[in-house]
């Protein structure tokens, strides 16, 4: 009976310590910076799975969420010159932390990570290694984290003449809070 | 405590593999929840049509909030004088320029001034219903327009007052549209124009005239359409000797642009010309060929993504741009890039070549002197044009070619152009250094005019047909050519400062004067400030050597403003050349700043890609 009880308190302690945090409203937004523009756009629609026990990273968005201050930037944006997102209407991210042991996620905390994964964006799958933070505060994990890939290795490529106003290196910036699953 | 030390391993693995087993599938999670999303909002049907006007008429949409669309139109004259006149696009006998502005997303505000009959027009337009889909379910849009139009021409006969009042006429129309699909959009136009009795010509002819109107956009590609618009005056509501006026238009719709081309047997653009006072039945005598031009300014900036998402937006993440600069500092050579923004200065070329497969259209105007007063807008009813393209052959080299045509303000010039363009050196920094970058231009100019003023011929100036052929001048067609060689040598001084010199030679094979050389010298400087990163001030002058110029000329000068955006180049200047040709404008201005004969003008240059680049460089 006693043994019962501690295996249903430690099972109930493992629920409350689950390893999968979920986001639906995630924030995804980047960012090209030239002299003669910058483009911004936001996504608060991205859905990520973060397993604490694992240090996995899984993101994924809708390539339709982003948004943009005009809605001429918008629509290029989705036409067949860059995301072409009637073909390619998601992408993904999937990785790993590579640093789990200095993490805490039970205790309340500002951690610095990387992670390591394949960015998939269209046709192409590639390795990005990204630093970041992990906050996690009264149980609840945020991250943080902004990296540079440079786009033309994802195949957007623009029309001839904004290739001054569209930089190489395209800043993405992560912002999610997680919610325990 | 071994046994339940052992227990507990146990069952968390357990655990463990539990929560490995019942992985999220993000992918369908991200499904639900677009689906979700779709479902609890309402989706705006948007681009129902692409621009505010159909050809001549409103269409349903309306502009967007802080929002200035630019409108520019032509109605150029009938074509039956075949290419003598070009089709007739050598008159621009209409044009509107206007401007729509959004105070809302649904409320519009706007007016314009056009140069047929001297009219200025104002209206406001409400978009009352907005089709969609998702949680609200409208299958229509509809939109009320109401206009006033200012008539001032004035009548033929001096002793006919008009009060003011009755030189007002009023439209209203409702729009009602429906988007059936991306590729096809249709509007039913009910339309009422209200006229001042007085001003009718015929006392039996009704005030208010009623038309049902119809047009429809049918997608070509992802950026181009047919449109068509048609007006039915229902008989007892129509001016006397009216027709029904049709267009047809192609449009091209690209970065804030739209661009329209049209054939239409009405000449006015505002409701009252096209839609109840169109002289002409639809047949090939009567057709004016045509253009619209739409382009939008943000005027007030939206609110970072804003517009759309209504989500909790998070905190705008501060943006590491040192980030990204250095990351570029390491490419090995840099070549300067936009020492000028396009490869036009103002009148004259700029070392600037167009890229490799991509065509630069070009649309220039100069308008009559500002010096002939308030009721012919400081020359703006009377057009110099040019209409041309350069195309990039390789990276540094271009042809192009375009043809000029004086309309009212000069009369006698019709020219055509070719040129070839080459860019030697190309400045640069870094591992390669080059202070300057150096282009040597070619062009030719043939004299299209006609050399005899025959009986029967139409006469440009004056309007009617000449009636004696005393004037007639014989001119070879060898000596209807020009030639014209310059070297350009510029520098860009960081960003704010671009600076080139032009020594150019222009060849006449006939020259008027025989006391005149056929090779005229000129030494141009030019000279592009930025004044933020979109905008720039454009200085450009050519000194005429003495000895090597033609008698009664002015050294031209021109100042330029110039706006650069999504793959366009707007510039305003003035200038005391009527022409843009090497030609006209270095050895034949012949008005003087000192002397007040300025000409306002503009010039559009608007890149497209012809050939794609390749996907890796």
């Amino acid at each position: 009976m006693k043994t019962l009880s501690v295996v249903i308190l430690i099972l109930a302690a493992f629920n409350v310590n689950a390893q999968d945090y979920l986001t639906r409203n995630g924030n995804i937004s980047i960012y090209s910076h030239t002299d003669l523009e910058d483009v911004k756009g936001n996504n608060n629609e991205v859905v990520s799975l973060l397993n604490s026990a694992t240090g996995s990273f899984d993101f994924k968005v809708a390539i339709k969420s982003f948004h943009f201050a005009k809605a001429a930037m918008e629509d290029h944006f989705n036409d067949e010159n860059y995301m072409e997102t009637d073909k390619y209407p998601k992408a993904g991210f999937s990785g790993k932390i590579t640093n789990m042991a200095d993490i805490n996620f039970s205790k309340d905390g500002v951690y610095t990570v990387t992670v390591s994964g394949n960015l998939s964006v269209k046709d192409v799958t590639k390795p990005v290694t990204a630093k970041g933070t992990i906050t996690v505060k009264n149980g609840k994990v945020s991250i943080q984290s902004t990296f540079t890939v440079k786009r033309k290795d994802y195949h957007v490529m623009g029309q001839s003449f904004v290739q001054s106003k569209l930089s190489d290196d395209i800043q993405i910036t992560v912002n999610c809070d997680y919610d325990k699953r | 405590m071994f046994k339940k030390r052992i227990l507990l391993i146990v069952v968390s693995s357990l655990l463990a593999l539990y929560n490995f087993a019942q992985d999220v599938n993000l992918d369908s999670l991200l499904d639900a929840e677009m689906d979700k999303k779709i479902k609890s909002e309402t989706q705006l049907t948007e681009a129902t049509f692409k621009t505010g006007r159909l050809i001549n008429s409103h269409t349903v949409e309306t502009a967007q909030k802080g929002v200035l669309d630019f409108k520019l139109s032509h109605r150029f004259s009938t074509a039956d004088d075949g290419f003598y006149d070009m089709l007739g696009l050598d008159n621009a006998i209409s044009i509107r320029v206007g401007g729509d502005y959004g105070l809302t997303n649904r409320l519009t505000i706007g007016g314009g001034r056009s140069s047929y009959e001297k009219e200025y027009d104002a209206f406001l337009k409400y978009r009352l219903l907005w089709q969609s889909s998702g949680k609200t379910n409208m299958p229509v849009s509809l939109t009320l327009v109401s206009s006033a139009m200012l008539r001032t021409l004035k009548p033929v006969n001096d002793s006919i007052k008009i009060s003011t009042g009755d030189k007002f006429s009023y439209a209203f129309q409702a729009l009602l549209a429906r988007k059936f699909n991306s590729n096809f959009s249709m509007q039913l136009m009910p339309t009422m124009v209200i006229n001042n009795p007085s001003i009718l010509k015929d006392n039996s002819a009704p005030s208010k005239l009623l038309s049902i109107g119809i047009g429809a956009r049918l997608k070509l590609s992802k950026r181009t359409g047919i449109i068509a618009e048609y007006y039915y005056q229902l008989p007892d509501y129509k001016l006397p000797g009216s027709y029904n006026p049709l267009s047809i238009g192609y449009e091209i719709e690209t970065g804030g642009h739209v661009f329209q081309f049209n054939i239409s047997n009405s000449t006015g653009i505002t409701e009252r010309t096209a839609v109840t006072e169109t002289k002409n039945p639809f047949n090939l005598d009567n057709l004016h060929l045509g253009f619209n031009i739409s382009r939008v300014f943000s005027i007030k900036k939206p609110k970072d993504y804003s517009r759309l998402s209504n989500n909790n937006v998070h905190a705008a993440p501060v943006y590491d741009t040192a980030q990204v600069a250095v990351a570029k500092e390491k490419e090995p050579i840099q070549y300067t890039q936009a020492t000028f923004t396009t490869t036009r200065l103002i009148n004259g070329h700029t070392v600037e070549t167009t890229q490799k497969g991509v065509l630069d259209l070009k649309v220039t105007h100069r308008f009559g002197k500002l010096n002939t007063g308030f009721y012919n807008v400081f020359g703006l009813d009377q057009a110099s044009m040019r209409i041309g393209a350069d195309y990039g052959i390789t990276n540094r080299l271009t042809i192009g070619g375009g043809r000029s045509a004086g309309g009212l303000v000069n009369p006698s010039l019709k020219e055509y152009d070719g040129f070839i363009k080459y860019k030697i050196i190309q400045q640069s920094s870094g591992e390669k250094t080059v202070p300057f970058t150096l282009t040597a231009l070619s062009s030719v100019m043939y004299n299209s005019l006609r050399e005899t003023k025959d009986i029967g011929v139409k006469d440009p100036v004056n309007g009617g047909y000449y009636t004696d052929s005393s004037q007639t001048v014989k001119i070879n067609n060898s000596d209807r050519f020009h030639f014209a060689y310059e070297l350009l040598l510029a520098r860009k001084f960081g960003d704010a400062l671009s600076v080139q010199l032009m020594p150019t030679m222009v060849h006449y094979n006939i020259v008027p004067n025989s006391s005149v050389p056929n090779d005229l010298f000129t030494i141009g400087a030019g000279i592009r400030v930025r004044l933020t990163p979109r905008s720039n001030l454009n200085l450009e002058y050519y000194y005429q050597l003495p000895g090597y110029k033609l008698p009664g000329t002015y050294n031209s000068f021109a100042v330029g403003y110039e706006l650069e955006t999504g793959g366009h180049v707007f510039q305003f200047q003035l200038t005391n050349s009527y022409g843009t040709t090497e030609r006209t404008f270095l050895h034949e201005t012949s008005g003087s700043w000192g002397n007040g004969d300025i000409h306002f003008g503009f010039n559009i240059a608007r890149v497209f890609t012809i050939v794609k680049p390749k996907n890796v460089e």
